[in-house]
């Protein structure tokens, strides 16, 4: 008797599901699970739900007085992308860098650098990150690796206009601060002319140090760029 | 419910079908009278056609562009037009239509649209063949037509070049399908003819992955009747083997211009710099997978305006009308069939071959499948496969859904209760997001039907009306206003000039004159497609050194500098900033000559008496020359290694020049040198194959009408 019962659940739960379109969609649901590298099916999803422009605007203009909050959640964000995109793609680089500049007004500096590196490696005609990496060791007065950093910054120049505008990530950041490309390049160039100006500094302080000492007076701290 | 009267369906369905067409037209007429322009891929793609068919009216097949593709870059310096030949599918008859239509007064602009539309309305009515040949049942055919016709397909014909692949995707499937159930010679020559035409358009390795994975599904499903299936096609074979015969050796026909252009790729003259950036292989078109997995399925699928912010939708954002979702999920207590667990299967493996990177499938396939590292854009599998199966597989719920209320085989209360739940659901999701009252009355109209369905209520007309106007009621609210979205401009067509313009004296006088030193700037965005000599110009000289340099046609030296390797940058982009009288040559010339010692070359200007232009077409030049002594002439066309050079008929030495010109030397006195872009046979082939195509359509169309007549015959 109770095994009829059973046999006759089991053949109404073989018959409403089993039997029925919805076992399909269950199926699914369950391979999706196996068959489905989670993490990256995220990273996918990242893509088209960048931060809000004002948050982003933030990001880059006052990165010092920002909301602690939402650098966090920037940083989530790009950190994400940095740790799970391919090495081979040309957003990796734009992602560290961009990371390690979130990591330096976080106060880790040691993070920040790495970062840096990471996408001079990934692409070694990378202005911003060698600039970035120029500014910080300039502002703990290491004039002698500033100036190696300023002086691989000034070499990469003339690739990073091409290259790092058509990258998505700083097409995306453009857009979205409502920048246009020659809005861009301008800042670009501008970063150009500074960095010449910049290595030559640092090359008078290693030469000179007294000349440090009398500019050590009044204490400059760069902004990463 | 019960089944109506056929003839009176019939009208009825007929009917509704001209109506839903008519405001198809209505909701895309911006489009269709050229006030809205057409945007991202399908603008280029018009150029190419045009281009094209302008061209071989004048009994000129272009292999190459002589002035480039103008949206790629400017510098009228030449491309080789096989690589935009093989996206469009030249050889397409359908492609007369817009001849046609031009010729009787309509502008190229008019005509290119009306055949986007046409041959859209041509796959839609595929897919209901098809559709036909699944269900055998009009109302869900004309159901599946319905919802393809105001998907994103429809749109997307203006924004994308994607309609020239899906059409012949769909007749094929049509003609495979009718093959099998009825194995008929008009059937198998439409397999072919579909087969030619995907085989030269865009990338036909798409098709080749949707057809496998099919093929696979239907045989895991359908596997007891494989016996029964083979039997059949085996006993036509044997039937009519010259018939079989002649189709497998037009096969192999259409095979020959993709194998022509795979062959030229592997020769590293060509680059898709972007595209190709990362990839191991040596072939220029080939794709790293990381390029790859920058892309798939879900950064496309756009879910924002397939359900709400449906006023802002574009023409790529991805759209079935709402009715599909409605019964995707009312059919999800149908009994399964066979047909529903392979649409499935078919749109699951679909689905995680789209996800790149995020399954494991697409990685396995990329390793050991080749062609799978020649196409990138895994996107493209929604609208080429995914779409379309969803769609079946929900006019088959719905078909399921009918059967079952039918024949009783559920309980109505447990139903309604169902359906009124998926149905509320739905209009709570979309009150909180402030849908547009179109969608509401999609969501009644849809409760409506299915609960006449499932109660037997209603006539039928007003069954058939209540669904139809749940199909299109959303799709008309949503697409009235994309063209709000695309406000009117003038949008140019492709500009072919058929003359060769050689600079003024003045004009001359001032390029090579005094000028600013040079910024060094180089190019800010690489084209996407060009010859491996003007990347590596690009790459290398000042951007607007190298672009008044290459302005101008042709120029004259007498001064040689022979190149094996590199070239010193500085001293050639000098050299062309001034127009010195030195070319750096990448060969050894054997014809080394001591020049006059003039310091600058000369630019060969329209008032030259000693230089005369006889005849310029896509793929030659022929020029009369009377140099007073021997000059190397150089023309700035981009060097490639299937331009031939002629002079007085005979062949002479053509050198790559200046990193990415063309070069020869010209012996003094009265010569007439002429320029061919690929061989004679080359051409031969493809005027061949420019005949055979509308040919073979209209054998298809010729036993299509036998076919329909014997079959008619029989029914009386």
């Amino acid at each position: 008797m109770a095994m009829a019962s059973l046999q006759s659940i089991y053949t109404k739960i073989v018959d409403l599901i089993v039997r029925r379109v919805v076992f399909l969609f269950l199926l699914g649901t369950v391979l999706s699970l196996v068959l489905i590298d989670q993490d990256k099916l995220k990273i996918k999803t990242l893509n088209t739900t960048l931060p809000s422009a004002s948050v982003l605007k933030e990001f880059v203009y006052h990165p010092a007085g920002m909301d602690q909050g939402n650098m966090r959640d920037m940083f989530v964000y790009y950190h994400f992308l940095c740790d799970y995109m391919g090495s081979n793609t040309y957003e990796k680089p734009a992602a560290c860098g961009i990371v390690g500049y979130a990591y330096y007004y976080l106060g880790d500096e040691k993070k920040a650098i790495d970062y840096f590196l990471m996408a001079t490696k990934l692409f070694d005609h990378s202005f911003w990150p060698y600039y970035d990496l120029g500014v910080i060791y300039f502002n703990k007065e290491r004039y002698d690796q500033a100036m190696k950093y300023f002086a691989l910054a000034r070499d990469a120049y003339p690739y990073t206009i091409g290259f790092f505008l058509r990258t998505m990530t700083y097409q995306q950041i453009a857009g979205l601060l409502g920048l246009n490309q020659d809005e861009f390049q301008k800042g670009l160039q501008e970063g150009g002319s500074n960095i010449q100006k910049l290595y030559i500094i640092c090359k008078l302080f290693v030469e000179n140090p007294d000349l440090k000492k009398q500019f050590m007076r009044k204490k400059i701290d760069l902004r990463l760029f | 419910m019960k089944t109506p009267p056929l003839n009176r369906i019939s009208s009825l369905l007929i009917l509704l079908t001209v109506l839903s067409i008519a405001v198809w037209c209505y909701l895309f007429r911006f489009f269709l009278n050229a006030s809205a322009p057409l945007q991202f891929d399908a603008y280029p793609y018009l150029g190419h056609v045009q281009f094209y068919l302008e061209n071989i009216m004048k009994g000129v097949y272009p292999l190459w562009d002589p002035l480039n593709n103008p949206w790629d870059n400017v510098y009228n310096t030449g491309n080789v037009n096989e690589f935009f030949l093989r996206r469009i599918g030249e050889f397409n008859p359908f492609f007369l239509i817009i001849v046609v239509l031009n010729k009787i007064g309509l502008s190229f602009m008019i005509s290119y649209r009306l055949f986007l539309v046409f041959y859209f309305f041509l796959g839609v009515a595929g897919f209901y063949l098809l559709s036909q040949r699944i269900f055998s049942d009009r109302l869900a055919s004309l159901t599946a037509a319905l919802l393809l016709l105001f998907s994103c397909i429809g749109a997307s014909i203006f924004e994308s070049y994607l309609l020239l692949e899906i059409v012949p995707f769909i007749w094929f499937f049509y003609f495979l399908s009718a093959f099998i159930q009825t194995p008929y010679q008009v059937f198998l020559l439409g397999m072919t003819f579909s087969l030619m035409v995907i085989n030269i358009t865009y990338i036909p390795f798409y098709f080749y992955t949707i057809l496998s994975v099919s093929l696979i599904c239907f045989f895991a499903v359908y596997s007891t009747r494989m016996g029964m299936t083979y039997r059949g096609i085996s006993e036509f074979v044997s039937r009519h083997k010259i018939f079989t015969w002649g189709c497998a050796v037009l096969l192999a026909v259409s095979l020959t211009p993709g194998m022509l252009w795979h062959q030229q790729t592997h020769q590293a003259e060509i680059s898709t710099i972007q595209r190709h950036a990362g990839s191991q292989d040596e072939n220029s078109t080939t794709v790293s997978i990381d390029k790859i997995n920058e892309g798939g399925i879900i950064p496309n699928f756009i879910f924002d305006r397939l359900f709400v912010n449906t006023d802002k939708i574009g023409l790529h954002d991805i759209y079935i009308p709402l009715f599909a979702f409605l019964m995707f999920f009312s059919g999800m207590w149908v009994r399964l069939n066979r047909r529903l667990v392979g649409f499935c299967l078919f749109g699951y493996v679909m689905f995680l071959i789209g996800l790149v990177d995020a399954s494991y499938i697409h990685k396995f396939l990329y390793q050991h499948i080749p062609f799978f590292k020649y196409f990138r854009n895994v996107q493209f599998f929604l609208q080429f496969a995914i779409l379309p199966v969803f769609i079946l597989f929900v006019v088959e719920q719905m078909r399921g859904f009918n059967e079952d209320c039918q024949r009783s085989l559920i309980n109505r209360k447990w139903m309604t209760l169902w359906v009124m739940t998926v149905h509320g659901g739905t209009a709570g999701l979309f009150l909180h997001q402030h849908a547009g009252p179109m969608t509401y009355a999609v969501i009644i109209f849809n409760l409506g039907w299915t609960l006449g369905c499932i109660w037997s209520l209603g006539r039928w007309w007003l069954w058939i009306l209540l669904l139809w106007a749940a199909i299109i009621l959303q799709p008309f609210e949503v697409y009235s206003s994309v063209a709000a979205h695309y406000p009117p401009s003038y949008q140019p067509g492709y500009e072919i000039r058929y003359n060769l313009n050689l600079p003024s004296v003045e004009e001359a006088r001032k390029m090579m004159g005094p000028k600013e030193r040079p910024n060094n700037v180089l190019l800010d965005h690489l084209p996407y497609f060009a010859t491996s000599w003007l990347y590596e110009a690009l790459e290398s000289i000042d951007i607007e050194v190298l672009s008044n340099y290459l302005s101008v046609p042709f120029i004259l030296y007498d001064r040689l500098e022979e190149v094996s390797g590199q070239v010193d940058r500085n001293r050639l982009q000098a050299s062309l900033d001034h127009f010195e009288n030195l070319a750096f040559v990448y060969m050894d010339t054997k014809h080394r000559q001591k020049g006059r010692g003039l310091s600058q070359a000369r630019i060969i200007t329209s008032a030259d008496q000693d230089f005369k232009v006889l005849k310029f077409d896509a793929n030659n030049v022929v020029v009369k020359t009377a140099f007073p002594s021997p000059c190397f002439l150089v023309r700035t066309q981009n060097y490639h290694n299937q331009w031939e050079a002629f002079i007085d008929g005979k062949p002479v030495s053509l050198y790559r020049t200046n990193i990415c010109a063309q070069g020869l030397w010209v012996p003094a006195g009265e010569h007439v040198v002429h320029w061919q872009f690929g061989s004679t046979g080359r051409y031969v082939w493809a005027y061949f194959l420019v005949v055979l195509y509308p040919f073979v359509l209209g054998w298809v169309l010729w036993l299509w009408l036998r076919f329909r007549a014997s079959t008619q015959k029989l029914s009386i």
